[in-house]
């Protein structure tokens, strides 16, 4: 064989053998964090409250539950064979901190008032909203998802379609350019007035509206993406005898990607608002519409738990989108930071 | 010729809406022509109602911006420069980005009335988050060589800061101001909307009470060239500012 | 151990004709001649390199010929046939590996079956060009998790996937350590003893010129025109010392307007 063979030997990738895991130290935060809960708990319990609320005893349990958890968790993993799973390591700072987050907020509020009373709403207050007037918020929940996520769909999918189009073809970007460089500039909520007349149904003009929300900013940076493109990437793929069509679905739309991505992050931020302004203005259902209605009775309480779901839609929302993104887009990891 | 050829297709849009109306194809109820849009505009601005929402809604959206967007520089340059403060402050902040500050608003009019505070309020509250995390981002992009070489040569730290941390972290700056600016205008249009007493929102949910829809558009006109006008302002002093910068030399 | 790929391929390269090209390109309203009556005939199964001053037209006389580009005057033909668009059966190698970041070493070399569907039919020629190349092993890897030297290979193993009969080669070891590039340059004249296609080589490096191919061919300064066709008669595989190549590489320096005396 000569010394010019084309057989290299790269270096063989070598499965490394698992670093032997040292035995975890104790989990000492864990503790701590049991300690706060419990003490929250005695907080909750033990003081009384200013005003009769009805889910002070309630609160005081889930707090001891959580703790009594917790130190099992801490203590447990040393007398039986058991690993605390890393994630919930990772929080333990996190819980100690709600804890005495938890314990100020109820001592400013139910306890000794010192906070405004009724501007801010007790932590009792909030629960008590969760266990009584769920059916209403989680009904709230699943509308506000429905009509987002219609929303959403065809804006993302309409801005992707578009943006491709003026990015590939010349002609369609010449002729679009000018179009949305005109209704560009144009907040959303700013067709709420029009939309509503324009459209047969408050629904549909609503989904429309999240539509075009979404739809702008995912046509924006697709259109940049599949312009940015290397153009080097086409030459390669051409003169392996690909089509136009390949051209755009193997080459182009691929490449864009991280570009159509930061597009449907902007979007789906964008959608938000206009998702509550359109359930508070037209709309009759929905979180935004949950929250105007608190309004109407000056419910502080039933606003706070409102606004706390819609964090916890949205966070999940988002986080969704950066899991499909992770998923995706995993050949981009190493390449840049997240 | 190349540059005016592209803008056929809006005013043949435009032509065919005046036609579409001319013959009663489009109801005047659900999209007033557009000549009938022009003659609205120059009803409002003959009564002098319009000028003064004009300069009542610029100043509110200004004055907000100001506020959020001054607070949002502030602790975003403070976050950058200190670990301590950024661990203190930031993830509480990612954490309340997630709602969008419209969703604020019945809570916003319960805790401030319906005056000017409720408002600038939700203005600045809009306006703080892109500012923010832009100033932040910028702020911790800035190159680290730069820096020590800052040091090597003896600037004091408050050199440092006006001649390599700000001007470094200027073009991300920018960014959050242009996007805070669209911001701004997509919050003051629901605020005004759902309540106030004057303003450009004001006069669309007015005219809106009272079907007329050719009012209603040339609201929706005027927010769409205020928009515009911010817009290209910032721009212009981005370039300006960052003529430095080959990114920005040209275009 | 010569495997399948090259098997098949004992078919020979293309011919190349050259007539009479010359080339302009449009810079904000100014035209840029490039080239200037270019007349060439490549020969099937020979290795040709074009030397010649940097931005003279090397690049755009390989992308003609490649079909990527099409002169203002002037033909090019392959084995005969106009040439006016690309084509699987020639190939090119660009400077930079241009790897697809989003696809997998092997997805990469697969692109060309892909594109014409063939994908299904042969896709044993895939794992083969990759064992060709040595990276085997690396077939699941992505392009950021290989060195410039591998991508570089990866970028081979996709060309050769084609069977191409002619491959145009763009400064393909340029951006590669000195020893690398020996290496691969070894390796590539090997595989094209072996297989026979035609080849096509622009280079900045006089040597790399002299120890691979049967002819060099020097530019003149923009616009190109052919300077000089130098044969080298000297059988494969050479050796870096040989002092014939020494005498040719001081006459082509010279050509290039460098003096040679050092
Ligand atoms: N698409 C194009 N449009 C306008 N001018 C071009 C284009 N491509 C190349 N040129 C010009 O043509 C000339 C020759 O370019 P070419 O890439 O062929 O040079 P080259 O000989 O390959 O140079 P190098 O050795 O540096 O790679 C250059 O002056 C370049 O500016
Ligand atoms: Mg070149």
């Amino acid at each position: 064989m000569s010394s010019a063979s084309l057989t290299h030997a790269e270096g063989s990738l070598v499965d490394f053998p698992p670093v032997p895991e040292s035995r975890t130290r104790f989990w000492f935060v864990g503790l701590a964090a049991a300690a706060a809960w419990f003490a929250a708990a005695m907080v909750i319990g033990g003081l009384p409250d200013i005003d009769d609320f009805e889910r002070t005893d309630l609160l005081a349990r889930i707090a001891a539950g959580l703790a009594g958890l917790l130190l099992v968790f801490s203590v447990g993993e040393r007398v039986v064979r058991f690993t605390i799973p890393a994630r919930l390591r990772r929080t333990g700072p996190w819980l100690l901190l709600l804890a005495v987050a938890l314990t100020a907020w109820e001592l400013v509020t139910a306890k000794f008032a010192i906070l405004p009373r009724p501007f801010f709403a007790s932590p009792q207050a909030l629960l008590e909203v969760f266990t009584d007037d769920y059916p209403r918020l989680g009904d709230s929940v699943w509308n506000s998802v429905r009509l987002l996520a219609g929303g959403y769909v065809i804006g993302a999918a309409a801005g992707f379609a578009l943006g491709v189009a003026i990015g590939w073809s010349r002609a369609i970007g010449y002729w679009a350019h000018p179009v949305l460089r005109l209704i560009g500039p144009l907040p959303a909520t700013a067709w709420l007035p029009i939309a509503f007349f324009a459209f047969p149904s408050s629904h549909s003009a609503s989904t429309f509206l999240i539509a075009l929300a979404t739809g702008f900013p995912v046509t924006v940076l697709t259109w940049s993406g599949v312009a940015g493109v290397n153009k080097a990437f086409y030459d390669v793929a051409r003169t392996m005898g690909a089509s136009q069509r390949f051209l755009v679905l193997k080459v182009a739309i691929p490449a864009a990607m991280p570009s159509v991505f930061v597009g449907l992050f902007m979007g789906l931020g964008a959608s938000f608002s206009v998702l509550v302004v359109a359930e508070m203005m037209g709309v009759k259902s929905g979180l935004g519409w949950y929250l105007q209605w608190a309004q109407g009775w000056a419910a502080y309480a039933n606003m706070y738990a409102a606004l706390l779901v819609m964090a916890l839609m949205c966070t999940g929302l988002i986080t969704l989108l950066f899991r499909l993104r992770d998923r995706l887009l995993a050949w981009q990891k190493g390449l840049v930071q997240w | 010729m190349k540059r005016v050829l592209p803008w056929i297709v809006p005013a043949g849009i435009l032509l065919v809406w005046q036609a579409l109306s001319q013959f009663g194809l489009l109801s005047g109820q659900v999209m007033p022509a557009p000549t009938a849009v022009a003659e609205a505009f120059w009803r409002v601005t003959r009564s002098g109602e319009l000028w003064r929402d004009i300069e009542i809604s610029t100043w509110r959206a200004f004055a907000g911006f100001a506020i959020g967007g001054g607070i949002g520089f502030a602790l975003g340059m403070l976050n950058g420069l200190s670990r301590l403060s950024e661990k203190l402050t930031d993830s509480t902040l990612q954490m309340v980005r997630n709602i969008p500050h419209l969703a604020l608003i019945p809570l916003v009019i319960l805790w401030f009335g319906i005056g000017e505070e409720a408002k600038l309020f939700l203005v600045a509250l809009g306006v703080f988050f892109p500012i923010y995390v832009n100033t932040l981002h910028g702020v911790r992009s800035v190159d680290r060589q730069l820096l020590e070489m800052g040091r090597a040569y003896g600037m004091s730290e408050r050199a440092i800061f006006w001649r390599v941390v700000f001007p470094g972290a200027l073009p991300s700056i920018f960014v959050g101001v242009r996007y805070g600016l669209g911001i701004m205008w997509l919050t003051l249009i629901v605020a005004e909307t759902i309540s106030a007493s004057s303003g450009i929102g004001f006069m669309a949910m007015n005219a809106r009470e009272f079907m007329m829809v050719d009012v209603v558009v040339v609201s929706i006109l005027i927010y769409a060239a205020l928009g515009k006008i911010a817009d290209s302002v910032a721009r212009l002093l981005e370039r300006t500012c960052l003529a430095w910068n080959p990114v920005y030399a040209e275009v | 151990m010569v495997s399948n790929i090259v098997a098949q391929q004992t078919a020979v390269g293309a011919s190349v004709d050259v007539n009479d090209v010359s080339h302009r390109f449009d810079l904000d309203g100014k035209t840029l001649p490039v080239l200037n009556r270019v007349s060439l005939r490549i020969e099937p199964g020979e290795l040709v390199s074009l030397l010649g001053p940097s931005g003279c037209g090397k690049s755009t006389l390989l992308r003609m010929v490649a079909g990527l580009e099409t002169p203002t005057v002037g033909t090019i033909q392959a084995d005969g046939a106009r040439i006016t668009g690309p084509d699987p059966s020639r190939v090119v190698m660009f400077q930079d590996p241009t790897l697809y970041p989003w696809r997998t070493v092997k997805a990469n070399v697969s692109l060309g079956l892909e594109a014409r569907g063939l994908l299904r039919r042969q896709g044993h020629r895939v794992d083969e060009a990759l064992r060709l190349v040595g990276l085997s092993q690396f077939a699941t890897a992505y392009p950021h998790q290989l060195s410039g030297g591998m991508a570089q290979r990866v970028s081979l193993a996709r060309a050769l996937v084609n069977d191409p009969k002619l491959l145009l080669l763009d400064e393909p070891l340029g951006k590669l350590d000195s020893m690398t590039r020996i290496t691969m340059q070894q390796e590539l004249v090997s595989l094209w003893q072996r297989t026979g296609f035609t080849a096509l080589l622009v280079t900045h490096d006089v040597e790399e010129a002299l120890f691979m191919s049967n002819r060099v061919i020097v530019l003149s300064d923009r616009p190109a025109a052919i300077k000089a066709d130098i044969p080298i008669d000297l059988p494969f595989p050479r050796h870096r010392g040989d002092p014939r190549l020494a005498d040719l590489r001081r006459r082509i320096l010279g050509l290039l307007g460098l003096d040679a005396d050092w």
